[in-house]
């Protein structure tokens, strides 16, 4: 029985006074937060007053056409749009709303009933509850009689009903934030504020890598020139269906200049340039231990592409384009095989992302498609490793008069200094 | 100073080379291998056996070392600078 994920972010939040579905909740927006949580299921839709406001969230976006007429509108809208038999609907402002229960209650759906419903302390929670496609004529009906409360589709609807207290989660799990003072004061039951969150820097991803390092094998997926922005830009064309479910992504800010050699050599040594000595293209010696010094190949893999571009106490394994395949597929493919020798540290250096964005264009469908590539290889990957798998990348590009540059021959732009940090979400 | 892009007159500005194409220097190369061209100053480019095989690889020369040219290589990524050695295949 497939059952779909249906956000509704198309609220004025006019007690809020500003949009909560752009509320920070530890480091993401609720509804980043809200579709991190519903990551499991097949199809994602967030329901929104105007699309163009919501672009590059990541899921399918469905828009209101009566403008105005509440979550029942938002409702239909998914319902409509969506392939699956079921939908479960949340509201983007539930920040605290876990995966865990929202496994839990979709699996009490037995297939009979037109809707699930989610009752707390005897009142039922539309905005936490699932929906059956069949309700279409139903609701549309209600539509057009202006009928838009979700409590007389209760009523006439063929309903079950599961209370939260027998589930076993506290009321916070469905609890959602209409004011300032609310928010607040979740903020601090959290013991967190919005305003302490900092922007990562490149040099902090070494030191992070090596303590997951003295735990658990670690597999590090370097994505050259693949920056935020591009990121952003590969959700709205799908291009990273893989990542986007799998993986938490954060913006970086990388080295000054935003060129390989010194953001790489930041990655590995943890430092800045200033301190590790390599500073452009014709820099290649390193002035401090990278995350290699003590290893060996029996313990680590470092795949790189055809070229090694720094003097590192390890060598690379080169892989070069050939029998139509370019270096990336090589790369992945000893990459995978690193992953069945059990190495507790593989380091993969894919380029060819960074290639089609200095050819093309970092938005162009050519630099797209191989970001879908490289998404396939990171879930093959994925799939067989069992470890801390993280991705980093060095840099962004801008668009040029053709392709795209980062500051190697032109000014760079902010495109360029904002890199990619992720992280696989632990299950 | 403005350019102005309607100019059309000016010369035609084209590198020169002179060196050797890379599979006359390394023989019994086998297709499946690569070749590894290292650079003094620690750079290394590996170029496929079947790219060198199919001809237009070059080493050229340059005072004291020579340098990678891959002519298919338009934006010249794999045009290695001072190459003083090569692994892979059998010496000429």
């Amino acid at each position: 029985m497939k059952i779909a994920a249906g956000v509704l972010a198309g609220g004025r939040s006019t007690r809020m006074g500003k949009n909560k579905a752009s509320l920070e909740w530890k480091g993401e927006t609720f509804l980043e937060r809200v579709l991190s949580v519903c990551r499991d299921f097949p199809e994602i839709y967030v329901s929104v007053d105007k699309k163009e406001k919501y672009v590059s969230c990541g899921a399918v976006l469905v828009e209101d056409e009566k403008q105005g007429f509440g979550p029942l509108e938002g409702i239909y809208q998914i319902l409509r749009t969506m392939d699956a038999a079921y939908a479960l609907i949340l509201a983007t402002d539930m920040p605290m709303v876990s995966r865990e229960f929202v496994r839990d209650f979709t699996g009490r759906l037995t297939g009979e009933e037109e809707c699930l419903v989610l009752r707390m302390e005897g009142r039922a929670q539309p905005l936490c509850s699932v929906y059956s496609k069949k309700l279409l004529p139903l609701i549309d009906a209600m539509r057009q009689n202006g009928e838009h409360k979700p409590g007389l589709l209760f009523q006439r609807a063929k309903c079950r009903y599961v209370d939260l207290e027998e589930m076993h989660y506290g009321k916070e799990i469905v609890e959602n934030v209409n004011t300032p003072v609310e928010y607040q004061r979740i903020c601090q039951e959290a013991n967190w504020k919005p305003e302490e969150k900092k922007e990562r820097k490149l040099e902090a991803f070494c030191g992070y890598a090596k303590e997951k390092l003295k735990k658990t094998p670690v597999l590090i997926c370097y994505l050259d020139g693949f920056g935020y922005t591009m990121y952003r830009q590969a959700l709205k064309q799908d291009a990273v269906s893989y990542i986007r479910k799998n993986f938490s992504i954060d913006p970086v800010r990388t080295v000054s200049p935003p060129l390989t050699n010194p953001a790489m050599a930041t990655i590995l040594t943890g430092v800045s340039p200033q301190v590790h000595k390599v500073y452009s293209r014709k820099d290649r010696e390193l002035a401090v231990p990278t995350i290699f010094a003590g290893r060996t190949d029996a313990d680590t893999a470092f795949l790189e592409g055809d070229t090694r571009i720094l003097k590192t106490e390890l060598s690379p394994k080169l892989h070069c384009q050939k029998q139509g395949k370019g270096c990336d597929y090589w790369t992945f493919l000893d990459g995978r095989k690193a992953v069945q020798e059990q190495k507790t540290l593989i380091f993969l250096h894919f380029h060819e992302i960074d290639d089609a964005a200095h050819t093309y264009g970092p938005y162009a469908a050519q630099t797209m498609e191989k970001i879908k590539e490289i998404d396939g290889y990171i879930k093959s990957l994925s799939d067989r490793f069992l470890g801390s798998f993280l991705l980093i990348s060095d840099h962004g590009l801008h668009e040029d008069l053709v392709g795209g540059t980062h500051g190697e021959d032109a000014t760079p732009c902010r495109e360029d200094f904002i890199a990619v940090w992720g992280e696989r979400y632990e299950n | 100073m403005k350019i102005d892009p309607g100019n059309t007159e000016g010369r035609q500005i084209t590198d020169t080379f002179y060196g050797w194409p890379v599979r006359e220097l390394l023989k019994g190369l086998k297709e499946e291998e690569q070749v590894e061209f290292i650079s003094r100053d620690g750079q290394v480019v590996a170029v496929s056996a079947e790219e060198i095989l199919k001809g237009p690889v070059f080493l050229a020369k340059e005072e004291d070392s020579f340098r990678l040219v891959i002519l298919s290589d338009t934006n010249r990524r794999r045009w290695c600078k001072g190459i003083v050695e090569m692994k892979g295949g059998e010496d000429v």
